[in-house]
C-alpha cells in the first residue's frame, strides 16, 4: 500500500506539478459539533419512521396524480359513451317524420319489408309530392283482387310447369 | 471507544437493531458525509442526502448480504444518493448541468463553512467543472484514497477505466490551475 501511494504520489508529480503541491484538505468544514449529532438524529428519524403508520401504496401521494389522470380519463370516456348512445342511429322505430323527406328516402331508412311504415311516411309528409302515381290505391286492394291474383298466380305456374 | 468491526455490527443487528445503527453511524458518518460534500458541496444538502443514505442503510440492512463487504455496500449507495439528489436537482429545477456548475462554484465563494486558501478554492472550482462521474472518481482517488480495486466495487467499473478517467481528470485540473 505504501509502496503504491509512492509510486501514485511520483506519477501525480510528474503529470501536474501544480496539484501534486496542493494542501490535500478540500477546504470545507462541517458545523461544530455535527458529527457528536448525526447519530442520534438518524436514530430519532429511523425511529420515528418506525411508528409512523404504513401508508398503503394506493394512497401513496407519489401516485396521486396518477390515479387523477386514469380518473379523468375514464370520466371523458364515459362521457364519450354517454353523447354517442344518444345520437342512436335512425331506424324505423326512432326515425321521425320531421326529418326531411330527402334524407329520409336517401340513406334508405326503410325497411324494405316494412310497407305500411312507407305508406304511412309517404302520406304524412306534405313535402313529398308525387301526383301521378296513385300509390295508396294500388295498395290497398280488397281481398277479392288479392284471391283472383293469386289464382291468376297458381295458374300461370302450373301451365308453365306442363 | 474500541472499534466494532463490521461483523459485529452486522450480528448487533440482530439483537438490538438501535445500537447497532449508532454504532454504524458513528464508524461511517465521516467518510460518508466527506463522499457526498465534495459532491454535493453545500452542507445542508449533503446532510439531507447524508441521513437519507443512512436511513436506506437501516431499511435495507437485513438484505445485505456477505457477498460484499459493508464498507463498499455502504459507499455504494452513498453513491447512488449523491447521483440522485445532484440528478433530482437539474430535474426539478429544470436547469442544465452547466448552471448547475455555476451554482455549485458559487457555493465555494459564498459558503462559510469554506475555509481553505486561494488554491484549495482554485482547485474545487477545477474539480466542479469536471464531469459528475470524473469528479466522483477524482474526489474518491485523490481526496478519500480509496484502492482501485475497491473503486471498481463501489462503481462497478473496471480498474482500467477508472485509472484512465482518474488520469484524465488529474490532467484536466491541472490545465485548469495552469490558466488560472
Amino acid at each position: 500500500m505504501f509502496v503504491e501511494n509512492n509510486i501514485e504520489k511520483e506519477s501525480l508529480n510528474n503529470i501536474a506539478p501544480i496539484l501534486s503541491k496542493i494542501n490535500k484538505s478540500n477546504g470545507m468544514h462541517e458545523p461544530d459539533e455535527y458529527f457528536e449529532q448525526l447519530p442520534s438524529i438518524i436514530q430519532q428519524k429511523c425511529n420515528d419512521l418506525q411508528k409512523e403508520p404504513k401508508i398503503p401504496s394506493f394512497f401513496n401521494p407519489k401516485y396521486v396524480i396518477r390515479y387523477v389522470m386514469v380518473v379523468l380519463l375514464l370520466f371523458f370516456g364515459i362521457l364519450v359513451l354517454i353523447r354517442n348512445n344518444n345520437d342512436e342511429p335512425k331506424t324505423n322505430k326512432n326515425i321521425s317524420y320531421n326529418d326531411s323527406s330527402q334524407d329520409f328516402i336517401q340513406n334508405a331508412n326503410i325497411d324494405d319489408d316494412d310497407e305500411s311504415l312507407l305508406t304511412e311516411a309517404l302520406t304524412n309528409n306534405s313535402e313529398i309530392d308525387i301526383p301521378s302515381i296513385n300509390l295508396i290505391d294500388d295498395i290497398y286492394l280488397n281481398t277479392d283482387d288479392i284471391i283472383n291474383y293469386l289464382i291468376d298466380e297458381s295458374d300461370d305456374n302450373n301451365e308453365n310447369e306442363f | 471507544m474500541s472499534e466494532f468491526s463490521d461483523e459485529e455490527i452486522l450480528d448487533l443487528f440482530k439483537d438490538n437493531p438501535n445500537y447497532a445503527l449508532s454504532l454504524l453511524v458513528k464508524k461511517y458518518q465521516k467518510q460518508v458525509y466527506w463522499h457526498v460534500r465534495r459532491m454535493v458541496i453545500d452542507h445542508d444538502d449533503a446532510n439531507d442526502v447524508v441521513q437519507n443514505i443512512f436511513i436506506k442503510i437501516w431499511r435495507n440492512i437485513n438484505n445485505f448480504r456477505n457477498e460484499s463487504r459493508l464498507y463498499t455496500w455502504i459507499y455504494r449507495i452513498a453513491t447512488n444518493e449523491t447521483l440522485t439528489f445532484l440528478k433530482q436537482k437539474r430535474t426539478f429545477l429544470f436547469i442544465p448541468m452547466i448552471n448547475v456548475e455555476k451554482e455549485l462554484a458559487s457555493k465555494i465563494d459564498d459558503d462559510h463553512f469554506f475555509k481553505g486558501d486561494e488554491i484549495q478554492r482554485k482547485l474545487q472550482k477545477a474539480i466542479i467543472g469536471l464531469p459528475k462521474k470524473q469528479r466522483l472518481i477524482f474526489n474518491m482517488k485523490y481526496f478519500e484514497n480509496i484502492k482501485y480495486e475497491d473503486m471498481a466495487e463501489i462503481l462497478g467499473t473496471s480498474v482500467g477505466a477508472l485509472k484512465a478517467s482518474y488520469h484524465l481528470s488529474v490532467k484536466k485540473i491541472e490545465k485548469y490551475l495552469k490558466e488560472n
